[in-house]
């Protein structure tokens, strides 16, 4: 490559490295500015928790006043997008980009333990049981952890990344990985129960509905598997990569995919019964309540829409992307922004009104 | 644009390559190099007969006669320079043209190389809008594992019995072949300014692009030591390799 620059004379090659060394940098994804993921967005018993860019953050969730922050002082080594999980003794499980995984007091963010031996980022959110913490890492492995000191237990290594938060259910863990499958392991000591191959890559936990397992895929599908024996009972194809899982109630799941499109489907036989393509991908898991489905889209709109014949109830402009999971609190619809000044913002659940907004200030 | 005519094609190119080869990412980038490398042999042809038609045109005593006789008049120089140009069938932007063809090309290739390997939840999202409806969505994500290497990642190798110190292979190995490149390729310059431009690229360019290799992904290194290597053998095998410089012996002028 070096003859191209060779015949240059010295100002025009100094432009051209300058050039090279630009936009090699820019699109490495190492050291680019801006985040690699959205806002982890979760709610604990009495505070909302956001991770994103350098810090977690515990807020009010009734006025979007921070309560505190980890870390206090801003550190750039440091990238949290992780949902944090909060346990019920009282700690805050949160995983970082760095590798490492923190046990955290949920009264005032102080750190309890860390735990450093993941050989990858923390992208997927933790999940809890009663003495475990359940973390996934993209180097593939899932660290069962010791909720009181943060000793690893155990471990599960699947074949690639894990992004999806692991789903708890009585004695098993679920686990979705991007090496298209989906595994069920046995919550003592980590064994493989079974397995399933989706055909397509998984990036977010399973959903529990009744008697099935839905699972969106990077294949285009939604599958149902029995819950029991991982056997399909049925899979609807969409139009892009199922990313975030789907919401259920009465018998119908939610759910979108990244080209923009918003299904409704019947559960027991996944028949499509409608759907809409307002504008821009929908990467993210809906909320259901009281016959309103709400969902938000990479274009920044957030939507209400009728559950059961997909009518439009409200829709509101959010400033940046919306990729993170809407959260419902009370009567308040909490969603989080990349690519904005505001990291969060709450809206009335019933009009779609501004309630608050949370801007984090650097410290 | 860019997208429409540069990555997307490259992007897809390399996930088919990857989809033929058993999903094994170093190799498509191998392939992918030395496909690059055919498509664009005949600005490399035209780049090269260029730089030959301006180092005879700067050996020729019309042009070091009208040197001295024009050395206060630049003006002057100029215009019988440009004239000469003319009578010899130079011109001298034709040398430029393959390189300002090729730098984007580079520059595509680089950006599809980890684009592909996304590893980060908002550039996989940005990848599935790049990705042709014929490419099968079961590829994704890639494997980004070859020999020791995760290409997605700088490059450093543990040996079992240096556990602690990751030795940087490729950078060290995109150092060499950069500079080997440079010194044998590169042809003798006869003034003293085309002579200081060719010690500042053998000592410039192994450094840059070794600080590439050795800060981002290593499949970026990969390409850079291929194409490296696969640059070396194309001029070899045009006849245009001067091992003397390797000596440090003066090549003819």
């Amino acid at each position: 490559m070096s003859n191209y620059f060779a015949n240059l004379r010295k100002p025009a090659l100094l432009l051209a490295i300058a050039l090279a060394a630009l936009v090699l940098g820019g699109c490495s994804g190492q050291g680019a500015i801006g985040a690699s993921s959205w806002p982890g967005l979760s709610m604990g018993a009495e505070q909302l928790y956001v991770a994103f860019d350098r810090a977690v953050y515990a807020l009010d969730p009734a006025t979007g006043v921070e309560r505190w922050r980890f870390p206090v002082e801003a550190d750039r080594a440091l990238s949290f997008y992780a949902p944090p999980a909060e346990t019920s003794g009282g700690l805050v499980i949160v995983g970082d980009y760095n590798n490492t995984v923190y046990a955290l007091r949920a009264e005032n963010g102080s750190e309890v333990w860390r735990f450093e031996e993941p050989q990858g980022r923390i992208i997927g959110g933790p999940a809890v049981s009663e003495k475990l913490a359940l973390v996934p890492a993209s180097d593939g492995t899932l660290y069962a952890l010791d909720l009181e000191s943060g000793a690893p237990r155990w471990s599960f290594q699947a074949e690639h990344a894990l992004w999806a938060k692991p789903l708890v259910l009585e004695n098993v863990v679920l686990l979705a990985s991007l090496d298209h499958h989906l595994y069920v392991l046995d919550l003592a000591n980590g064994t493989l129960k079974w397995d399933q191959d989706l055909s397509g890559a998984l990036a977010d936990t399973p959903t529990l509905a009744g008697d099935l397992l839905l699972l969106g895929t990077f294949d285009e599908r939604l599958v149902a598997l029995d819950a029991a024996s991982g056997r399909e009972r049925w899979s609807f194809q969409a139009s892009g990569w199922v990313w975030g899982n789907p919401a259920v109630a009465d018998d119908m799941a939610y759910f979108g995919d990244v080209e923009g499109n918003l299904y409704a489907l019947r559960l027991p036989d996944g028949r499509q019964l409608w759907n809409i393509k307002p504008d821009g991908g929908v990467a993210s898991t809906p909320v259901v309540y009281e016959n309103t489905v709400y969902f938000v889209t990479e274009a920044g709109q957030v939507y209400a829409r009728n559950s059961e014949d997909g009518t439009p109830r409200w829709q509101q402009t959010i400033a940046g992307k919306l990729l993170a999971d809407p959260l419902l609190y009370g009567d308040t619809l909490l969603v989080a922004s990349t690519e904005s000044d505001n990291l969060v913002s709450a809206l009335a659940a019933d009009s779609g009104a501004l309630r608050w907004t949370f801007k984090p200030v650097e410290k | 644009m860019w997208d429409q005519f540069i990555l997307n094609p490259m992007i897809n190119t390399l996930l088919y390559i990857y989809d033929l080869l058993g999903n094994n990412f170093g190799l498509a980038i191998i392939v992918f190099t030395a496909l690059i490398r055919l498509v664009t042999y005949p600005l490399t042809q035209q780049q090269l007969t260029s730089t030959q038609k301006m180092q005879e045109f700067q050996k020729s005593k019309r042009w070091q006669d009208i040197q001295k006789k024009y050395k206060n008049d630049k003006q002057k120089q100029q215009e019988e320079m440009l004239k000469l140009y003319r009578e010899m069938g130079i011109n001298p932007f034709s040398g430029c043209l393959p390189m300002v063809i090729q730098f984007p090309i580079i520059i595509g290739l680089y950006q599809a190389i980890i684009r592909s390997l996304a590893d980060a939840p908002l550039q996989l999202l940005e990848l599935s809008r790049h990705i042709y409806s014929f490419i099968p969505n079961s590829l994704i994500p890639l494997n980004s594992q070859f020999l020791w290497m995760n290409l997605g990642q700088p490059e450093r190798l543990y040996l079992p019995f240096l556990p602690s110190i990751g030795i940087p292979v490729l950078t060290i190995l995109v150092v060499i072949t950069t500079w080997l490149q440079t010194k044998l390729t590169t042809p003798p310059s006869p003034d003293s300014q085309g002579s200081q431009m060719t010690q500042m690229m053998t000592l410039y360019m192994p450094l840059l692009l070794g600080y590439f290799a050795y800060t981002y992904a290593s499949g970026l290194a990969l390409y850079f030591v291929v194409s490296n290597v696969l640059a070396i053998a194309q001029y070899a095998a045009m006849g245009r390799v001067d091992w003397r410089n390797l000596f440090g012996q003066k090549a003819k002028a």
